[in-house]
């Protein structure tokens, strides 16, 4: 069977950079979404064999897909590409069974070889660009990773309860538990933490 | 001649065992005149009676009233409320109470309280006898006009009738009238003695007035002459009769006579007290002191006779001539009892002939031996004398040196100013030692022996010890003065110096102790110590004699100065001349009769020392009275004394008035103010006590006395109070405190409510500050999140698709065929890859400009981390001919921040790219002393020293000579390498040279 892709990033000009990339691979279908419901619905509408995930979209953190794509659709290749620092989110995504990760930040030869063994399933390992980087952020659990997403982009507990469905007590300890395992002393202290440590949102 | 002194013997043994009573004279006695030299107003005394009790001699005289205390005439006339005290004094006698009055001429009675004349009232001069009669027995008498020739009242209390005897005729007072109950033919003296009157009249005729017959049937008084009368009383010779009350003595002066006469067994007993009274006298008055025997005799115009007895005899050479000195040091008794003394002279009485020992002037130290030889030094040298038979036994010529002998263990010793002498066994005078060093005129007075080794020596230098075992000769002791020690005296364990300018010592054991000096100082000088037979030790002085018990002394080394009993002896007491000899041996002697001889500078001084013990002067106890208060010069009465003094008060006088009789060194008075003070003593001269710069509020005067034979002192306490000024007074100082306190409570009070106020406009300050700060800190906080985000969104939506933009661009050129096309797009890649480049580079300016420490370093694999660089930055590269070397050895592990040095070498790998077209940008690494160095080095185009000077430390741009041909970037790369490499603690180094290529070194320490 023909490789058939789907990359899901917020970024046209990374999704085009992608598709043409792939495309040299011989690869004939790169579809493209931008958001998580965008992504659900083609998987749904359509049979794609690899996908390429960026971890934050414009609707969501994909941990919240993540388990749900898996269970759907378990023959599908799936590689995190994504500006997130692989060692706070590599543990959790192993967990659900991916094991390639290729951060956006490597060189662009590292991206096109990577992508390339992807395609062409060859096993690969997750790209590690910074070593034993000390990165508090890397303690967090998947639940507090994305209630980080929604405090690092200025959602108050109330929204972030609302968007994940979860009670403002929980959100509230969740909060707690973030500010306690990265030592934030307050919200910019967090944002500081969070650039410093190349967390984006 | 011989028949009439036979004659003369006879009768005179008749009279004696006529009379049945002994007449004899007791002891001389010596005369001092009280007269207006002396402080009595005038010569002429009018009353003369001593207080027993008070022990004060009270002198009536023709101007005043005066007082003696032994050694100082007080008057009283000085104080302007006593004035009258002036006056003429018409009588003053003592009642029958003891009590002292008297008149004034102007008829004002007076009275004696203690010191102090207290001043009665005034009435008719013509009702002084009654008044008399009145104060004499104490009785009221009716108003009796009485009649009376003179003024010379004499009156007597017999089987309580009272008489008197006016001139020549005896009166009766009556409770209602006076009568007339007898008269005589002419002036009549008076005296009694029991419930005898008697009576002499003016040819000396004594008879007894027969008061018991009055009542008989003639109802006439008789008058009944003495048998015998005339053989106590001649006619012609001058006879006076002293008696002031009918228990005294009487005393009667004939001639140059004083008797004091009493009645045994109905004879008359006559006991003669002297017999060298001053002839051509008009005695007018005589008082008797018990206690010390002194007779008081006041005379119409010579003032007062005090006479003393005499104990102390003078005796002078009895072989006196020209250009012989009278004065007297060592002495010898001679068989006949005569005293010679070494220079010669011989004192004494004695007829007797008797060998004379000092045939030439010798030294002053003699000894005479166990073995009753006399020692001596003269020219001839050491002389020995045989005093039992009377002859010279030796002369020793080689010793002519003053020596002072001793005997230790029969072996005679003697001390000189060159060396210590012995006799040997050869019976001669051998050097045992002969002192190195000795004091320029050092001289030896006296040696005694301390104990079996040791010798104590008085020397002109001090105390010196000779040590018999060791034979060594050393100073012991020496007194501040350096005065010279000169006698010793052995006192039961004790030993007394003498000493010539420095006191009295006393020593015991190893232990000397400097015994206080009387008040005046006498015993400065202290020359000879001997003990009589009751215990007491006896020291002559240049100014007396000192008389102090033996215990006493002993109490003194015991448990120290204070109270050591003494008695002087001086003038008063018969010593002629007071100045006595010392620094001789012997010095004073006891004579076979016991009594003592001492060597003065004018004859030999001798008495008998039981004679002094007699008179009980512990019996005598002075007392202190305050006779007159001066506050600033005014005096003033004792009651206004009593009230609170002004405060204005600047000084206060309190003259003393001392009373006993003794003499002024026999009694010490001392002072003081406060309680905590020490005694402070007062001359007994000029008793008077200064107080200057008085104290406010209570005051007190304490005055303590004692008679020093005694050590029991008398004492009294004058309290007064002095006014505080207002400014100072307690109250005012109660106000000031609660004024301060009031002022601190208001100054604190004030200074609270400023600080509260100030406090309220720091809050309001501080509040609008605080509200101005939050309000900034929400401004910066979103600031710094909104900086955050903008960071964050140009990593995201920026930078990263930038990076795929090239990706995008490059792939696309790829594809394109038309040419314009392509290079289109081509541009567009290397735009986007520069934008990428400075974006990056923008995000890592701030991301290192904003940290002040990096975190922990750790391991990195420096060769992959350059080995990723090369990788990164090759699309950099592309369109030149460079190429790019990674020199660092596979597998090379630092410790270093990954991250921050990614971003250091990609900013100094991107620099060489920029400034090298060509070529080959090498990248190694090298070991240094204490660390690392990582070099990246290209063949590029260089720049100037100053340049590079310039981009090492990012100062005085304006110095560099030549900018740099490659200058494209905004130099943010530069900045950012700086920022790393001080976070780092590395160190930069660019080397280069213009068109030789660049190489950039960063130390690092390991």
């Amino acid at each position: 069977m023909d490789s058939k892709v789907i990359i899901a990033d917020d970024h046209s000009i990374v999704r085009m950079g992608l598709s043409s990339l792939i495309k040299q691979f011989n690869v004939q279908v790169v579809d493209e979404v931008a958001t998580c419901n965008e992504l659900m619905q083609a998987l749904k509408n359509d049979t794609y064999t690899h996908l390429v995930l960026d971890i934050i979209l414009p609707d969501g953190n994909t941990l919240e897909i993540i388990e749900n794509i898996n269970n759907s659709y378990p023959k599908l290749s799936i590689l995190i590409h994504s500006m997130q620092p692989i060692e706070v989110y590599g543990k959790i995504l192993k967990k659900y069974q991916i094991h390639s990760y290729l951060y956006k930040g490597v060189s662009e030869n590292e991206i096109k070889f990577h992508l390339e063994s992807f395609i062409k399933s060859i096993p690969m390992t997750m790209s590690k660009v910074i070593d034993n980087e000390i990165n508090p952020f890397s303690s967090l659990a998947v639940r507090e990773l994305e209630v980080l997403h929604y405090l690092l982009n200025g959602y108050r507990t109330k929204e972030i309860s609302t968007l994940l469905g979860l009670k403002m007590n929980t959100i509230s300890t969740i909060k707690s538990v973030i500010f306690d395992k990265v030592k934030a002393e307050s919200f910019t202290h967090l944002l500081q933490l969070a650039h410093a440590h190349q967390i984006s949102y | 001649m011989r028949i009439k002194l036979v004659i003369r013997n006879l009768f005179l043994t008749f009279l004696l065992l006529l009379i049945g009573a002994s007449s004899f004279s007791q002891l001389p006695y010596t005369f001092e005149r009280l007269n207006t030299e002396s402080g009595l107003p005038t010569n002429t005394i009018k009353g003369l009676q001593f207080d027993e009790k008070n022990r004060f001699l009270w002198i009536a005289t023709e101007s005043g009233i005066v007082r003696y205390n032994g050694h100082n005439v007080q008057s009283f006339g000085d104080q302007q409320e006593k004035s009258i005290l002036s006056n003429r004094v018409v009588y003053f006698t003592i009642a029958n109470n003891g009590s002292l009055f008297g008149k004034f001429v102007d008829a004002t009675s007076f009275t004696i309280k203690e010191n102090d004349v207290i001043i009665g009232k005034t009435t008719s001069i013509d009702n002084s006898l009654n008044e008399f009669i009145e104060n004499k027995y104490n009785v009221k008498l009716s108003k009796i006009k009485t009649i009376y020739k003179s003024l010379d009242f004499k009156t007597f209390k017999i089987n309580n009738k009272i008489l008197s005897i006016n001139e020549d005729y005896l009166l009766h007072f009556n409770n209602t009238s006076l009568d007339t109950i007898l008269s005589f033919d002419s002036k009549v003296q008076s005296f009694q003695i029991g419930d005898r009157l008697y009576i002499i009249d003016k040819k000396n005729i004594l008879s007894e007035v027969l008061l018991n017959n009055t009542a008989n049937t003639s109802g006439k008084v008789l008058v009944k002459k003495v048998d015998h009368s005339d053989k106590y009383f001649k006619i012609g010779i001058d006879v006076k009769v002293f008696q002031d009350l009918p228990m005294d003595d009487v005393f009667i002066i004939i001639d140059k006579k004083l008797y004091r006469i009493s009645l045994i067994d109905n004879n008359f007993s006559f006991e003669l007290i002297l017999d060298n009274l001053p002839i051509s006298e008009y005695y007018k008055f005589v008082q008797f002191d018990k206690i010390t025997q002194t007779i008081y005799i006041g005379t119409d115009n010579r003032g007062v006779l005090v006479c003393r007895p005499k104990y102390f005899n003078r005796i002078l050479p009895n072989n006196a001539i020209l250009n012989t000195s009278t004065s007297a040091y060592a002495q010898v008794l001679l068989k006949n009892g005569n005293i010679q003394v070494n220079d010669g002279p011989i004192f004494g009485s004695a007829k007797l002939t008797s060998p004379i020992i000092f045939d030439k002037k010798s030294e002053t130290n003699t000894f005479i031996s166990s073995k009753k030889v006399l020692y001596f030094t003269n020219e001839d040298g050491i002389v020995e004398y045989d005093l039992v038979n009377n002859k010279v036994l030796n002369k020793f010529k080689d010793f002519t040196r003053r020596n002072a002998f001793t005997e230790v263990n029969n072996t005679m010793y003697a001390i000189n100013g060159r060396e210590v002498i012995k006799k040997n066994n050869l019976n001669e005078w051998i050097s045992v030692l002969k002192f190195n060093w000795v004091p320029i005129n050092f001289m030896v007075f006296d040696v005694k022996q301390e104990n079996a080794q040791e010798l104590l020596v008085a020397t002109t230098d001090g105390l010196y010890k000779y040590n018999l075992e060791k034979n060594t000769f050393k100073l012991f002791f020496r007194d501040k003065s350096k005065a010279n020690f000169r006698s010793i005296y052995k006192m039961d364990n004790y030993f007394l110096f003498g000493t010539y300018g420095g006191g009295v010592y006393m020593y015991k054991q190893g232990t000397i102790k400097k015994m206080p000096l009387d008040p005046n100082g006498y015993l400065k000088y202290a020359h000879c110590f001997i003990e009589d037979d009751e215990h007491n030790i006896w020291a002559s002085s240049n100014k007396g004699l000192f008389r102090s018990p033996k215990q006493s002394i002993k109490d003194f080394w015991n448990f120290g100065p204070g109270k050591i009993k003494y008695r002087y002896f001086g003038k008063i007491d018969g010593i002629d001349v007071l100045e006595m000899n010392g620094g001789c041996n012997p010095c004073a002697i006891k004579l076979p009769n016991r009594d003592f001889s001492i060597p003065g500078i004018d004859g030999l001084i001798q008495f008998n020392p039981g004679d002094l013990n007699k008179p009980n002067y512990l019996n005598i106890k002075p007392n202190v009275y305050l006779d007159k208060i001066i506050i600033d010069e005014k005096t003033t009465s004792f009651e206004s004394f009593k009230l609170p003094l002004s405060r204005k008060t600047k000084s206060i006088d309190f003259q003393l008035g001392i009373s006993g009789m003794l003499s002024e060194e026999n009694v010490v008075v001392e002072y003081k103010f406060a309680l905590n003070e020490n005694w402070k003593r007062i001359s007994i001269k000029n008793p008077n006590i200064h107080l200057d710069k008085t104290s406010f509020g209570q005051n007190e005067l304490y005055l303590r006395w004692r008679n020093t034979a005694s050590d029991e002192f008398g004492s009294i306490d004058y309290p007064f109070y002095v006014n505080y000024p207002n400014a100072v007074h307690p109250l005012m100082i109660l106000f000031y405190v609660l004024i301060i306190i009031f002022l601190i409570y208001l100054y604190i009070k004030i200074k609270t409510t400023i600080f509260q106020k100030r406090q309220k406009e720091l809050e309001a300050e501080v509040n609008l500050k605080t509200k101005s700060l939050l309000s900034l800190n929400k401004y910066l906080t979103e600031r710094n999140q909104a900086k955050e985000q903008v960071l964050a969104i140009m990593n995201h939506d920026v930078l990263t698709p930038l990076k795929y933009l090239h990706m995008t661009a490059n792939s696309m050129s790829e594809k394109i065929v038309d040419a314009d096309l392509k290079k289109s797009i081509q541009q567009i890649a290397s735009t986007s890859k520069e934008l990428e480049y400075l974006t990056r580079n923008m995000l890592n300016w701030v991301k290192f400009d904003n940290t002040n420490k990096l975190l922990n370093s750790q391991e990195v694999d420096i060769h992959k981390l350059i080995y990723d660089l090369i990788d990164f930055i090759t699309p950099f590269i592309e369109g030149k001919d460079i190429s790019l070397e990674n020199k660092i050895p596979i597998d090379t592990k630092i410790k270093n921040w990954p991250e921050a040095l990614r971003v250091l070498m990609y900013n100094i790998l991107m620099n060489a790219i920029k400034s090298t077209e060509k070529g080959i940008i090498s990248i190694s690494i090298e070991d240094s002393k204490s660390g690392y160095i990582i070099k990246v080095q290209d063949t590029g185009v260089g720049m100037s020293t100053s340049m590079a000077k310039y981009l090492m430390t990012g100062k005085s741009k304006d110095e560099v000579e030549h900018l740099p041909k490659y200058k494209k970037g905004n130099g943010v790369g530069y900045q950012i390498i700086r920022n790393i490499v001080k976070l780092m603690k590395a160190k930069l180094m660019i080397e280069s040279q213009e068109n030789n290529g660049t190489t950039v070194s960063i130390f690092f320490v390991s």
